[in-house]
């Protein structure tokens, strides 16, 4: 190539070639540099303090002394994916239910039986004979202890929403947290009456739902516990639906109810303490008979966030286990003074 | 000679033919370009507006400080449907209140910008006036850590200037801000 021509096309690349190396250097400018220091900006200005925070860090605090429970290592596996349900039946055994089944473990985690269920079950109760009432958001269905199914009724009035089974004598009570009503019904899978509907000569005020947590659990003498969620109170309901006796304890610290729809689940011990869990700030917490806070079984630190607790149970030794929905399997929880005991 | 011209104007043809080919390249570089950004800013945003997606937001508050508008343009809007009418509103209400009432220490909103209207035992209405509301999510917080997360952030689209590059978009920290047609400008 001659010196003429070389001197040419040095031309034709000053003229033409470096606008465009200057145009791909913009591009590669824009992409890369500028965005890395648009992201640099938004890192210091996600430092900055935020005058509108929103801190309840305190309220999950919970004095030590308070916590008269220890966590047992290791818990129950569950041998299901996305647990729904939970109960320990009379005979020490737990029920635990997902999609299209209910199982039944012993406190070890071996299971030793399988039910088949259609349907994802929302609650399991075991009566005393062995029947086992399982409900599904819109159905409900009673097995005998042989597997038998006596009843699997799925046609119920419109907007019902299942939230919770009991069973209680010769009747299954269910919460319908759409109709804001506790149905009880026969063996036969018949509606035989409409509980806890305003009332305000018998002083009923009728159930405040604003979610679908409402729990029922079977009392004592034939009678039925249910939370009345919107307003933090337990309710006592006879079995001909008349309302015998009720608690509640509103209020934000560690002694109380807040938020909407505490508490979620519930249950009773031998003793007629009442363990309650609790959603939003998760803690699980025992009150007297008549509703004094007594201690905490878990507190807040406990669960990690996010965690819902599905269901709580307690055996005859009186451990209680808490079947939590990111680990999904059963975590239980043991008196401290049993284990100082035990040393 | 002559041979010498024909070589000149050979040469002049080629550096004609070169340069169209490198302006081509250039014509090419540029309309890839205008094509990249007409997508990101330019003839969707006729059609297309800012708004807030509920499921990402992380209610940093800075929706109230990084808005080029003061107050903000982004408002808390309230989902009627998934509100539970709560009486103890941990949206309305300070987490610790003692008395259940509307005076400004139990209010956790920091413009009163809730409204508390009774309906019937036990139940309230709580409305956004959206004057005050000036979108630091507080109510947001509290209905979401005690409540049905009733109460959510969104883009008003009667103030929102809608920015090319709107300012709250680029710091939010969850990249929850997006553009949704201009037909269905709400994300709740």
């Amino acid at each position: 190539m001659s010196n003429r021509k070389i001197k040419e096309r040095s031309i034709q690349f000053c003229l033409l070639g470096l606008p465009i190396i200057a145009i791909i250097a913009t591009l590669v400018y824009v992409k890369f540099i500028a965005d890395k220091s648009t992201k640099a900006g938004n890192k210091s200005s996600q430092s900055q303090v935020n005058p509108f925070s929103y801190d309840i860090s305190d309220l999950k605090k919970v004095n030590s002394e308070l916590v008269k429970y220890v966590e047992r290592g290791g818990g129950v596996k569950v041998p299901l994916r996305r647990p729904t349900a939970m109960t320990i039946a009379s005979d020490n055994t737990i029920y635990v239910a997902g999609k299209d089944r209910v199982l039944q473990l012993d406190l070890r985690g071996q299971q030793l039986q399988e039910f088949a269920v259609l349907g994802i079950p929302i609650s399991v109760d075991i009566a005393k004979n062995g029947d086992m009432a399982v409900c599904f958001e819109e159905g409900l269905m009673l097995l005998d202890k042989n597997n038998q199914k006596i009843f699997d009724v799925r046609k119920f009035p419109k907007n019902t929403l299942f939230t919770s089974v009991a069973i209680e004598g010769d009747s299954i009570y269910v919460t319908d947290a759409g109709r804001r009503v506790l149905i009880q019904l026969n063996r036969s899978g018949e509606i035989v009456n409409e509980i806890g509907k305003r009332d305000s000569d018998a002083g009923i005020q009728g159930f405040i739902v604003p979610s679908a947590d409402f729990d029922v659990i079977p009392g004592n003498d034939e009678t039925v516990w249910v939370v009345n969620p919107g307003i933090h109170q337990l309710e006592n309901y006879t079995y001909d639906g008349k309302l015998r006796s009720s608690w509640s304890a509103e209020h934000v610290g560690i002694q109380g109810f807040s938020g909407c729809c505490n508490p979620t689940r519930i249950l009773l011990l031998e003793n007629g303490d009442f363990v309650t869990a609790e959603k939003h700030i998760v803690r699980v917490k025992i009150y007297s008979p008549t509703g004094e806070f007594k201690c905490v079984v878990a507190a807040p630190h406990k669960f990690e966030d996010g965690t819902v607790i599905i269901d709580i149970a307690s055996d005859r030794a009186g451990n209680i286990y808490i079947l939590d929905s990111k680990s999904e399997d059963i975590r239980v929880f043991e008196p401290k003074m049993d284990r100082d005991e035990k040393k | 000679m002559k041979k010498n011209d024909d070589k000149k104007a050979m040469d002049r043809r080629e550096f004609i033919r070169t340069g169209v080919r490198y302006g081509c390249v250039s014509l090419l570089a540029a309309g890839g370009l205008y094509l990249t950004s007409s997508r990101k800013y330019g003839k969707d945003s006729q059609h297309k507006v800012w708004q807030l997606d509920p499921e990402k937001c992380i209610k940093c508050g800075k929706c109230a400080t990084t808005c080029v508008l003061t107050p903000s343009a982004v408002k808390c809007v309230h989902v009627y449907a998934a509100c539970g009418y709560c009486n103890l509103c941990g949206g309305y209400f300070q987490p610790g209140t003692k008395k259940l009432t509307t005076g400004g220490e139990n209010q956790l909103c920091p413009t009163a910008a809730i409204k508390r209207t009774y309906i019937e035992d036990p139940y309230y209405e709580y409305s956004i006036d959206e004057n005050l509301c000036i979108g630091c999510a507080k109510c947001v917080n509290g209905c979401s850590d005690f409540g049905n997360s009733s109460l959510v952030l969104q883009v008003r689209h009667d103030r929102c200037l809608n920015c090319n590059e709107c300012n709250i978009a680029k710091s939010c920290p969850a990249q929850a801000f997006t553009r949704v047609p201009s037909s269905r400008p709400e994300l709740i």
